[in-house]
């Protein structure tokens, strides 16, 4: 068997249900409103920054969701049962959709950086006003957030291969990112770390984020690798558990 | 299609699930060209050899092999065997073509092929709706579609035919035996004696996880209907000494009757009416049904074929 053909089968099974869809429209619908918010909201006297193109980032959140789903789904609907006998080599089937659910994170994160170039860009650019996303400045946060959306598909792929129940897989990852890891930072010396290096600080750093408040300790590569290490911890933990599950959906 | 190794051959079978020993070292071997039945009541542990045979449940001991491999060794499984095993199993938001499609894809076997498939079990109508509204009976023909994609030589079907209406079961049978004729093997599993009865060549029979008979249909009515005499009735004990005290043989069956296998009714109609004794049945022992045959052989706890005098392969 060809792994692009396992690749191939991946990505059918992502365009020929409405969950993809309905992320991207989501993810799009949101960045498009925010958009829309804050062109007619900032003033004549104030300049939209490179920074703006952040709004963006918010789409990162729907391409974890569809990477959990592209394993937890399967589970939900028993379709893992035919997706296994066809492809009994359970690591490159995870591998295929690793692969699979990268591209679609980086469609999401683009689609919803374009949006927010066309929205935001179109909008203050007939207000008149000055606008920093078109300056060179702004091309380090569409990197950033394109790899973001890429890794933060990856991290919802593994997750989902390590917790099968996909509501439960995540309200795990998007609590933990956004209620438990800003409870740790109270913890005295443990939080301040949690602050600096936790998932939430190496992805906003990553993305440069305007959500991320004070002065990051990591800079935006810095950001990356650390967040790559989360995704690649998580990914080797879906790994060994998905291996060895028995499978009786 | 035939190869040097048997299509199946499950070798020392065991699965623990907890505290639970779903299937206890099952051995049985399917070859090509005959439709096995695989037979037992609703959790004897069918399911769990199945899945067990095709890697997607880890055997806790023992071996199942495909055509002389281990299914997760195989190098493109779908092209070997084909498999339906129970449950939804679909993407309720996505067609049953898409469905087709995306084994199909990863398997490397050309669309074309999917509708093709559609086509023979009669989906080809509903091929674009959304799954979520299949019938049951639509369900498994699908189910078989895909199995089929890669023409395969070796079948494994988990209760196909659940949710079957009459003409459907009909349709599977005739279906079954078609692929069977073409030289492939199909292990058939099933709770209901009746649905496959008329299909199946062989019958593998397990209770609790262990095999009970394993012989081909054939052998198992014949060895029923050569067990003698039925009798039974308010005096069948008197009777029992009496055969007993001339030297025949004499079985007492569970549910009070007894069996004589080497008195003819005539000899036993004389000790009746020497010994004033009143029975209410006398009757061939064979007349038992194949379903009265397939529930005295998984009710029984024991679960040992040789009391039964069935002369089935017994596997330990």
């Amino acid at each position: 068997m060809r792994f692009s053909d396992l690749v191939r089968s991946e990505l059918v099974k992502l365009r020929t249900t409405r969950t993809f869809l309905g992320n991207f429209i989501a993810a799009v619908g949101i960045v498009a409103i925010i958009c829309v918010a804050v062109a007619l909201a900032t003033s004549s006297v104030e300049d939209v920054s490179a920074d703006g193109v952040t709004i963006a980032s918010i789409a990162v959140y729907f391409a974890f969701v569809i990477g959990v789903l592209s394993v937890s789904s399967e589970f939900r609907h028993g379709t893992i049962t035919p997706s296994l006998l066809v492809v009994p080599d359970r690591e490159r089937l995870l591998t295929a959709k690793f692969v699979s659910h990268l591209l679609a994170g980086l469609v999401i994160g683009a689609a919803a950086v374009v949006t927010t170039y066309v929205l935001l860009g179109g909008l203050v650019e007939l207000r008149g006003i000055d606008n920093g996303i078109f300056s060179a400045d702004a091309l380090k946060y569409v990197a950033g957030i394109l790899v973001a959306s890429a890794l933060f598909t990856a991290l919802g792929v593994g997750l989902g291969a390590i917790m099968r129940n996909q509501v439960g897989a995540i309200f795990v990852g998007l609590g933990f990112l956004f209620m438990v890891e800003p409870l740790l930072t109270i913890i005295p010396t443990f939080g301040e770390w949690v602050a600096d290096y936790g998932l939430g600080a190496s992805s906003d750093a990553l993305m440069g984020s305007a959500f991320g408040a004070g002065d990051p300790a990591l800079n935006q590569v810095e950001g990356g690798l650390v967040f790559l290490g989360y995704v690649v911890i998580v990914a080797v933990f879906g790994y060994a558990i998905f291996r060895r599950r028995d499978v009786t959906a | 299609m035939s190869t040097a190794f048997a299509a199946i051959e499950v070798r020392g079978l065991s699965k623990r699930f907890g505290e639970t020993l779903a299937v206890s070292d099952l051995s049985f071997t399917v070859t090509h060209g005959k439709i096995v039945g695989f037979l037992g009541p609703n959790g004897a542990g069918k399911t769990t050899t199945l899945r067990a045979s095709l890697g997607v449940v880890n055997p806790t001991s023992g071996t199942a092999l495909i055509e002389g491999r281990p299914y997760r060794e195989l190098e493109n499984p779908a092209r070997v065997v084909g498999s339906v095993l129970d449950g939804g199993m679909l993407h309720p938001g996505r067609s049953g073509r898409n469905h087709l499609r995306m084994l199909a894809a990863a398997a490397g076997i050309p669309a074309s092929r999917c509708d093709e498939m559609l086509s023979l079990v009669g989906l080809s109508s509903v091929a674009n709706r959304r799954a979520g509204g299949y019938s049951l009976g639509m369900r498994q023909r699908l189910g078989l579609a895909a199995a089929l994609l890669g023409d395969p030589g070796v079948l494994i079907l988990d209760e196909p035919a659940n949710g079957l209406d009459p003409q459907g079961i009909r349709w599977l049978r005739d279906f079954l035996k078609s692929l069977a004729a073409q030289g492939r093997a199909v292990l058939v599993s099933s709770h209901l004696l009746s649905e496959v009865s008329q299909t199946v060549d062989d019958v593998v029979v397990i209770s609790r996880g262990r095999s009970i008979v394993q012989s081909s249909l054939e052998d198992l009515l014949r060895e029923q209907a050569a067990t003698g005499t039925r009798i039974a009735g308010p005096d069948v004990g008197r009777l029992a000494d009496r055969l007993r005290a001339e030297g025949a043989d004499v079985k007492a069956d569970p549910d009070g009757s007894v069996v004589v296998t080497d008195r003819t009714g005539e000899e036993i109609g004389e000790l009746l009416a020497e010994g004033g004794i009143v029975i209410s049945t006398l009757e061939p022992a064979g007349s038992k049904s194949l379903e009265d045959v397939f529930l005295s052989l998984t009710d029984d706890p024991t679960g040992s074929p040789g009391e039964r005098g069935l002369g089935a392969e017994e596997v330990s």
